[in-house]
C-alpha cells in the first residue's frame, strides 16, 4: 500500500505543477498584449503609461522569473489582485467555492440515491422493459445538454407552476429554507444528470459481479436473492461506481460552470464567466487553478480509497 | 504510468479488438442503434449543408413587424424577438454545431493520434513529452479550460473549434500510445522491421490498421461531447456571436422572454436533445460492437 501512496502522491504533485504551469503559460504566451487587453478598453492610454502599469505588474521581466515568482506566491495562496475591481483573487474565490461546492454535494447526493438503487434495479430486470425504459430515460438524461433541462426546470417549475424560486441567492445563515428552496432546482438538474451516470455504471457492474463464481456460490447456497443482491453482489459492484462516481465529481465542478450560470448561483464559475466576460485575466488564472487542483485532488483522494477497497489495485501497480 | 503491465494489458486488447470487429455481424440489436443514431446523424449533415436550399429565410433578417410572433403557416416555428424566422435559424443552427463539433475532433484525431503514434512507437523523450502534456491537459475539466483559452484568444467560432480539438486530442493520443507500444514488440512488426521495413512503414502498415476501431470509439463520442461544449460556451456568450445563430445562443436569449413565448426556448432545446443523444446512441452502438468487454 506504501508504494502505492507514494506512486500515487507523487502523479498526483506532478499533475498539479503541470496544471499550474498550463494555467501559467496559456495566459501569458497568448497573443496579444494581456495588458493592453485589460486597461485598453479602460480608455485612451499613453505608451509611457502602458509601460508603467507593465513594471508595476512586474510583466517587463523575463517569462521564466514571472512564472518562478508567480509559483512561489500560488504555494503561499497569494493569487494577486483583480484587474478589474482590484480585490484579492483568493479571498473572491474562498468566498464563493463553498457555495460550488454545496452545490456539488448536493447534486451528488441527488445522483447516489436515485442511480444506485435504480442501476440494481434495473440490473435485475435485465432486457425487460423497466430495464429498457430506465436506459433510456439515463440515456436521455446524459444526452441533453444541463443549460437546457436547467433552463426547462425553471420554466416549468419556476414560472409555470410557481413552486419554486427561478433563481438568485440568498446565505444559508440569512434565511435558511429560502437558501434550500434556491438549491433545488440547480442541484436538481445536476443531480439528475449524476443520476443517469450512476444508474448506468451501477447496472453495468452489478451486471458484471453477477455473472462472478462468487455470487454463483451463494445463489446455490440457498441465500435469498435479496442478500445475495445487497450484501454479494452490491458490496462488490459499488467498488467501480466509486472510483467512476469520483471521476465524475470533476465533470460536476464543470457542469456548475453552466448551472451556476443558469440560475446566477454566486459560485466559483459565475466568478469565472464574469471574469471572461471583462478579461480580467488574473481571475481566470485564479478560477482556473483552483478548480484544476480540486480536480487532480479530488482523483488522488478516489483512487487511494480505491486501493484501499480493491487490493487488487494497490498490489497490481504498485 | 506506462509500465510492463500496461503494455501486457494493452496487447490483449488489441486481439480483443479484432475479435469485435469480426464479430460484429451478428449482433442485430446493436446495429440498430447504429443505423438509427448514425441515420439521425446523416440527416442533420444533410440539412447543414443544403441549409441555404431548405431555410425558407434569411436566417439573419430582422423583421420588427413580426417581433415573437406566433408560428403560421409562413413561418412554422414562429419569429424570435427580432422578428427573424426561428425555423430559419434553426436550419442554420445545424450547420454551426455539426461544423464546429466535425472540424475540432477531425483536428483532434489527427493530430492526437499522430503524436500518441509516435510516443509509443518510438518511446523516450517523445513518450514522455507527448504523454505528460496530455496527462495535464486531461487532469482540468474540459469546459473550464475552455472557458480560460476563450476569454484570452476572444469569444469566435474558430477560437472555439480550435479549443475543442486541444482540449480532445489527448484523448486520441492516449488511444494511439497504448496501441502503438503493445504493437511495437510483437513478432510481425518485428519481422518487418528485420526485412528492412521502415518505421513509417510499419506505422502504417502494422499499428494504425489495429487502433482503428477504439478510435472510432473515441471520434463518435467525442463528436457529441464538442457539441455540447460549443452550445454550452455559445450559451454562456463565449463561443458563436450575435447574430449567428447557434442552438446554444438561441436558448440563451429566448431564456428572457421564455415565459411568453416558452417555444423560442424549446425548439433549439430539442434540436440540441436530439443531435447530441444520437451521437451517443451511435456512440454507444458502435462501442457495444467493436469493444467485447462490454458485452
Amino acid at each position: 500500500m506504501r508504494a502505492y501512496v507514494v506512486q500515487r502522491l507523487s502523479l498526483a504533485l506532478f499533475l498539479a505543477l503541470g496544471s499550474a504551469s498550463l494555467v501559467f503559460f496559456m495566459i501569458n504566451l497568448a497573443p496579444g498584449d494581456v495588458v493592453l487587453a485589460a486597461l485598453g478598453d479602460a480608455g485612451g492610454l499613453t505608451a509611457e503609461q502602458v509601460r508603467l502599469k507593465r513594471e508595476d505588474l512586474g510583466l517587463d521581466r523575463p517569462l521564466l522569473v514571472q512564472y518562478v515568482d508567480w509559483l512561489g506566491r500560488v504555494v503561499r495562496a497569494d493569487l494577486g489582485a483583480s484587474f478589474v475591481n482590484g480585490r484579492s483573487i483568493a479571498r473572491d474565490i474562498s468566498l464563493s467555492l463553498p457555495r460550488t461546492l454545496e452545490l456539488v454535494l448536493a447534486a451528488l447526493l441527488v445522483g447516489l440515491v436515485l442511480g444506485i438503487p435504480a442501476g440494481v434495479y434495473s440490473a435485475t430486470q435485465q432486457d425487460h422493459w423497466a430495464d429498457h425504459v430506465l436506459m433510456g430515460a439515463s440515456l436521455l438524461a446524459v444526452s441533453v445538454p444541463s443549460f437546457v433541462s436547467g433552463t426547462l426546470l425553471l420554466l416549468f417549475f419556476g414560472l409555470q407552476l410557481r413552486w419554486l424560486p427561478v433563481s438568485g441567492f440568498v446565505s444559508l445563515a440569512d434565511a435558511p429554507w429560502l437558501h434550500l428552496r434556491l438549491l433545488v432546482l440547480p442541484a436538481a438538474t445536476l443531480g439528475l444528470f449524476m443520476a443517469a451516470l450512476i444508474t448506468r455504471m451501477t447496472r453495468a457492474t452489478m451486471l458484471e459481479v453477477n455473472r462472478s463464481d462468487f455470487v454463483r456460490t451463494a445463489r446455490s447456497k440457498g441465500l435469498p436473492e435479496r442478500l445475495v443482491l445487497l450484501r454479494h453482489a452490491l458490496k462488490n459492484a459499488l467498488i467501480p461506481v466509486v472510483t467512476l462516481t469520483g471521476v465524475e465529481v470533476g465533470t460536476l465542478l464543470g457542469g456548475t460552470v453552466i448551472i451556476e450560470f443558469v440560475f446566477t448561483w454566486p459560485g466559483v464559475s459565475t466568478l469565472l464567466i464574469t471574469a471572461a466576460n471583462r478579461r480580467d485575466y488574473p481571475m481566470v488564472q485564479g478560477v482556473v487553478l483552483v478548480i484544476a487542483l480540486a480536480f487532480v485532488l479530488i482523483n488522488l483522494l478516489v483512487d487511494l480509497l480505491n486501493a484501499y477497497l480493491d487490493p487488487r489495485i494497490r498490489y497490481g501497480r504498485a | 504510468m506506462a509500465t510492463e503491465p500496461n503494455m501486457a494489458h494493452a496487447d490483449r486488447s488489441i486481439s480483443n479488438w479484432k475479435v469485435g470487429l469480426t464479430r460484429a455481424g451478428g449482433r442485430r440489436r446493436l446495429n440498430l442503434r447504429i443505423l438509427i443514431g448514425g441515420g439521425i446523424l446523416t440527416l442533420f449533415v444533410v440539412i447543414a449543408v443544403i441549409a441555404p436550399l431548405i431555410a425558407p429565410y434569411d436566417p439573419l433578417l430582422p423583421n420588427p413587424a413580426r417581433s415573437l410572433a406566433p408560428p403560421s403557416a409562413a413561418h412554422p416555428l414562429g419569429n424570435d424577438e427580432f422578428g427573424r424566422d426561428v425555423l430559419s435559424r434553426l436550419i442554420f443552427g445545424t450547420r454551426i454545431s455539426i461544423e464546429v463539433s466535425m472540424v475540432s475532433i477531425a483536428l483532434a484525431l489527427s493530430v492526437g493520434t499522430l503524436a500518441g503514434l509516435l510516443a509509443g512507437y518510438f518511446g523516450g523523450l517523445v513518450d514522455w513529452i507527448v504523454m505528460r502534456t496530455a496527462d495535464v491537459v486531461l487532469s482540468v475539466p474540459p469546459v473550464l479550460l475552455a472557458i480560460g483559452v476563450v476569454a484570452i484568444l476572444g469569444p469566435s467560432l474558430p477560437n472555439l473549434t480550435l479549443t475543442v480539438a486541444v482540449l480532445y486530442a489527448p484523448r486520441f493520443a492516449r488511444v494511439a500510445y497504448s496501441s502503438a507500444q503493445a504493437v511495437r514488440g510483437l513478432d510481425y512488426v518485428l519481422a518487418a522491421l528485420a526485412l528492412g521495413a521502415g518505421s513509417t512503414y510499419v506505422l502504417r502498415k502494422a499499428v494504425l490498421p489495429a487502433i482503428i476501431a477504439p478510435l472510432i470509439v473515441q471520434g463518435s463520442l467525442a463528436l457529441g461531447a464538442a457539441m455540447l461544449l460549443e452550445s454550452g460556451l455559445s450559451f454562456i456568450g463565449l463561443g458563436a456571436q450575435p447574430p449567428t445563430p447557434s442552438w446554444g445562443s438561441m436558448v440563451s436569449s429566448a431564456r428572457s422572454i421564455m415565459e411568453r413565448v416558452p417555444l423560442l426556448v424549446l425548439s433549439p432545446s430539442i434540436a440540441l436533445a436530439t443531435a447530441i443523444l444520437s451521437f451517443n446512441i451511435l456512440g454507444d452502438g458502435v462501442r457495444d460492437v467493436l469493444d467485447p468487454r462490454m458485452r
